[in-house]
């Protein structure tokens, strides 16, 4: 198992390299020139041409390449083109509002997704499963940004039980603010035992982390309900009822056990998607996290910080799938690997 | 009974959502401002931004500045100026007993102090104040003097206009400079200590921006100012307009055409529409051998939808000529073109060019308005025959885009903001072909007497002749259609009906509200 960890490992840092790669050459054939960017609109050709030699803009391509590698090696990602700021800095500063929000999404995508499948499975063809149906489908098919708005217009401006946008209230911020340690509003809020934050952040974040995992639940929500049915109709199941279990024990701790693996799957993937989500949302919510940094990146062709999400992000996924890989061994002891 | 861990959670969570109403803290008036755009930074020495202005000039302030709602200059933190017969010497009377919201006293040391700073880090927006500004002396406590290379009339506008000098405790920022950063360009990224109404509070980059009241603010207090103001970054509309309709916030910004009569019907906000100085026009690149014929520059400057055009946009007026009609020396005996397309196509037939020969590359920033305003236009090119390839770019692209020469397109639209609000700003900035440092001239077109006319407003102190001078010129650039004027813009706030003084600049639109003067009522 260990080597088998250590050489998943190994594939990991290859694929990123063909990722940093892949993203360091698609930047440079982008249009925009980011020397003229940072110059502004009445520089000379001369300062222009100053900043580009700063910046290294002016050395072959593959010798920005190794030292972008090297620099890599150090963490450093440069400084971004527009505040000036180490990206490094900055990706600390984006990436707990998006690891919060995602992170939640996916309990919220796991948690409502088994749940519906379940429910789903037991109840087949019935109009429970076919409510369900329309639910999970609605959630594939509607528009992640449309979804965000709508729910902004009925929950938070018609019924105002949940606030418009980002991550704790204006009144909050001034009276009783969050004491940063993970920059995780949930975390640091509980850690400080800031119970106005608490629930002021976890109030912020249901909205936007619903929007985004909306989607995924469908896929969850679907795959569990066809991994039930099929486990459903295994012997050891029927073997399980005639021998007087609760049903609830049958269903819960010996068909959905085995019907997981596949899920697992889903779920692992769903991280990646739901990342990708938060850039919509976090939009829509101002949310303050890596979605928007790079939203407003892309816009401004702030280059070294397209980068460095690209990369942040591609290695997050990764690592998860890495994860989920292994999981499936403590959830299936008959899977091996060598 | 078994507990149902689950639902217990389900409680805990209901009950810590409804904690932080108990812990909700209201003191005090409380301006608050949802904005579309992010805050680069909070050097006015170094940003073009214009929300980050608007902020910075809530907490720093100039020698003069505009009246809000005028394009009238009035004393800031000079009491008086004036300049020598050759405009060339401009001296400023400064205010005795102001001081830094550190405690620091203003004086003219501190003019220098800054003066010096801005040119040091030279990114001070376009260069317009300080590349003519060969000197500046110290010739008392309060009194300063500022020593012109070139004759300009046009100094105090531009002091007090956006690329002006906004004025920092000197002493703050000298306790943050050092070998690397000699002018504290870190520090004052995310720092102001000023002597306006407000101090920075805090500012968490793309969340929001907090300031509070600065106690001694020399023109004082009182129980009607807001003491506190808070710039929101709420990039969607949609999300402005809920806190808005919520009451979370009192102003909001870019409320787009479409939506002004649902703002309307709000029970507690309205539509304040700001009218301003922006223009909008279309450029022909003059460096492209096709428009060496003028009978194809008018055929494109009869084809424009201009009825259409002013419709998309809210508050606008149609533009006549390359100036807004507004400013002083504008020419109100212009033509005006309107749309003909009957006319276009005969132009374009004399000009040898049947339908499907001529193609033409137009490059636009990608705002939603300069989007409408370029797909109504494409619709009336198909109809006369003319190919138009539009491409948009990123504002960050687009903005540079328009000072370089040799530009790949054919022509381009011009959104343009005046730094300040006088003629030469429209005129010599994006027309005059010469070595002076403050102009960009884009489209490439050269006319030697515009040029020395140009030379010549800025050594004329008699605002009549300067004015007749501006109207010359504008007739020279419409006699040879440089451009296609299109529009007078307004900027759109969407405002609480609770809150009242809203002057907005002239110039500078929402970008130059001032909260210290804004009434809200409790």
């Amino acid at each position: 198992m260990a080597g088998y960890i250590v050489k998943r490992i190994v594939y990991l840092f290859v694929c990123l390299l063909g990722v940093v790669t892949l993203v360091f050459l698609l930047v440079r054939v982008m249009p925009g020139d980011a020397a003229r960017v940072l110059a502004g609109r009445s520089a000379d050709p001369q300062t222009v041409e100053l900043i580009r030699q700063t910046l290294g803009l002016d050395q072959p391509l593959f010798q920005q390449y190794v030292q972008y590698l090297k620099n890599l090696l150090r963490l450093d990602f440069g400084r971004s083109l527009i505040t000036r700021a180490p990206i490094i800095e900055e990706i600390k500063r984006h990436f707990p509002p998006t690891f919060e929000l995602v992170s939640l999404s996916l309990l919220l995508t796991m948690f409502m997704g088994l749940g519906l499948g379940v429910w789903s499975a037991i109840r087949k063809d019935g109009p429970v499963d076919n409510l369900i149906r329309i639910i999970t489908m609605s959630g594939v098919s509607m528009p992640i940004f449309w979804l965000a708005i709508l729910l902004q217009l009925v929950l938070a401006s018609i019924l105002r039980v949940l606030p418009v946008e980002s991550r704790l209230s204006i009144e909050l911020t001034i009276s009783q603010p969050i004491r940063h340690i993970t920059g995780l509003y949930l975390v640091d809020s509980l850690l400080t035992g800031n119970w106005a934050a608490l629930g002021d952040s976890l109030k912020h974040l249901l909205l936007p982390a619903f929007c985004i995992s909306y989607g995924q639940l469908a896929a969850v929500a679907r795959m569990t309900r066809v991994s039930m049915l099929e486990v459903l109709n295994q012997e050891y199941v029927r073997t399980a009822r005639a021998s007087g279990f609760h049903e609830r024990t049958v269903i819960f701790k010996y068909a959905l056990r085995n019907a997981l693996l596949p899920i697992v799957t889903v779920l692992g993937l769903s991280y990646g998607f739901l990342l990708g989500g938060s850039v919509l949302v976090e939009s829509v919510f101002s949310w303050p996290g890596l979605g928007r940094y790079v939203v407003n990146s892309i816009f401004a062709r702030d280059m070294p910080a397209i980068i460095a999400v690209v990369i942040l992000m591609s290695f997050v996924v990764m690592l998860l799938n890495l994860i989920v890989d292994v999981l499936y061994v403590t959830i299936d002891p008959r899977i091996t690997y060598s | 009974m078994r507990k149902k861990p689950i639902s217990g959670l389900l409680i805990l969570i209901m009950a810590l959502t409804l904690v932080p109403g108990l812990f909700a803290s209201a003191e005090g008036t409380t301006i608050a401002f949802a904005v579309a755009h992010t805050i680069p930074s909070l050097d006015g020495a170094a940003t073009t931004s214009g929300i980050a202005h608007m902020v910075i000039d809530n907490v720093l302030e100039r020698l003069i500045r505009f009246v809000p709602g005028t394009n009238d200059l009035e004393p800031q933190l000079a009491t008086s100026w004036e300049s020598s017969p050759d405009l060339k010497m401009w001296t400023f009377y400064l205010r005795e007993g102001v001081r830094f919201s550190d405690g620091t006293s203003f004086d003219a040391n501190a003019v220098l102090a800054n003066f010096e700073r801005y040119k040091g880090v030279g990114k001070a927006p376009y260069g317009q104040v300080f590349m003519n500004v060969a000197r500046v002396d110290v010739l008392g406590p309060y009194v300063v003097q500022f020593t012109l290379a070139e004759p300009d009339f046009s100094f105090e506008y531009k002091l007090a206009g956006a690329a002006g000098l906004s004025i920092g405790s000197p002493k703050a920022i000298a306790e943050h400079k050092n070998a690397d950063d000699p002018w504290g360009e870190n520090w004052c990224y995310d720092h102001m200590v000023g002597t306006g109404p407000y101090k920075l509070d805090k500012w968490e980059k793309t969340k929001h921006i907090i300031l509070v009241k600065n106690d001694d603010y020399w023109r004082g207090w009182e129980e009607s100012e807001p003491d506190r103001v808070i710039v929101r970054i709420v990039p969607e509309y949609s999300s402005r307009k809920f806190l808005l309709s919520g009451g979370d916030v009192d102003i909001i910004e870019e409320v787009p055409a479409y939506d002004i009569p649902v703002i309307e019907a709000l029970p507690n906000a309205h539509v304040y529409i700001a009218k301003t100085t922006h223009i909008i026009l279309n450029s022909f690149n003059f460096d492209k051998e096709i428009w060496r014929d003028r009978r194809l520059r008018e055929a494109m400057a009869w084809s424009y939808p201009y009825k259409e055009a002013v419709e998309s946009l809210i508050g606008a007026v149609k533009l006549q000529g390359p100036m807004a009609s507004d400013v002083a020396g504008h020419n109100d005996d212009l033509f005006v073109y309107y749309t003909d397309l009957d006319k276009a196509r005969e132009l374009l037939r004399d000009a040898g060019y049947e339908p499907g020969d001529l193609s033409v590359t137009f490059f636009y920033w990608n705002a939603d308005h300069i989007k409408i305003l370029t797909e109504l236009w494409l619709v009336n090119l198909e109809q006369i025959g003319v190919r138009l390839e539009p491409q948009a770019l990123e504002w960050s692209e687009f903005y540079p885009f328009q000072g370089v020469r040799d530009k790949p397109c054919d022509m381009w639209n011009v959104e343009t903001w005046p730094d300040f609000p006088l003629g030469e700003d429209y005129l010599a900035t994006l027309y005059e072909d010469s070595e002076y440092v403050q102009t960009i001239n884009p489209s490439g077109w050269k006319n030697d007497i515009f040029n020395e006319l140009c030379a010549l407003t800025r050594k004329v102190g008699n605002k009549a002749v300067r004015n007749y001078i501006y109207m010359a010129q504008q007739q020279l650039i419409m006699d040879e259609l440089v451009c296609i004027p299109i529009a007078q813009v307004s900027d759109t706030l969407g405002v609480s009906d609770s809150v009242s003084g809203i002057a907005t600049s002239p110039a500078f639109g929402a970008m130059g509200l001032r909260f210290y003067e804004i009434r809200k009522a409790q």
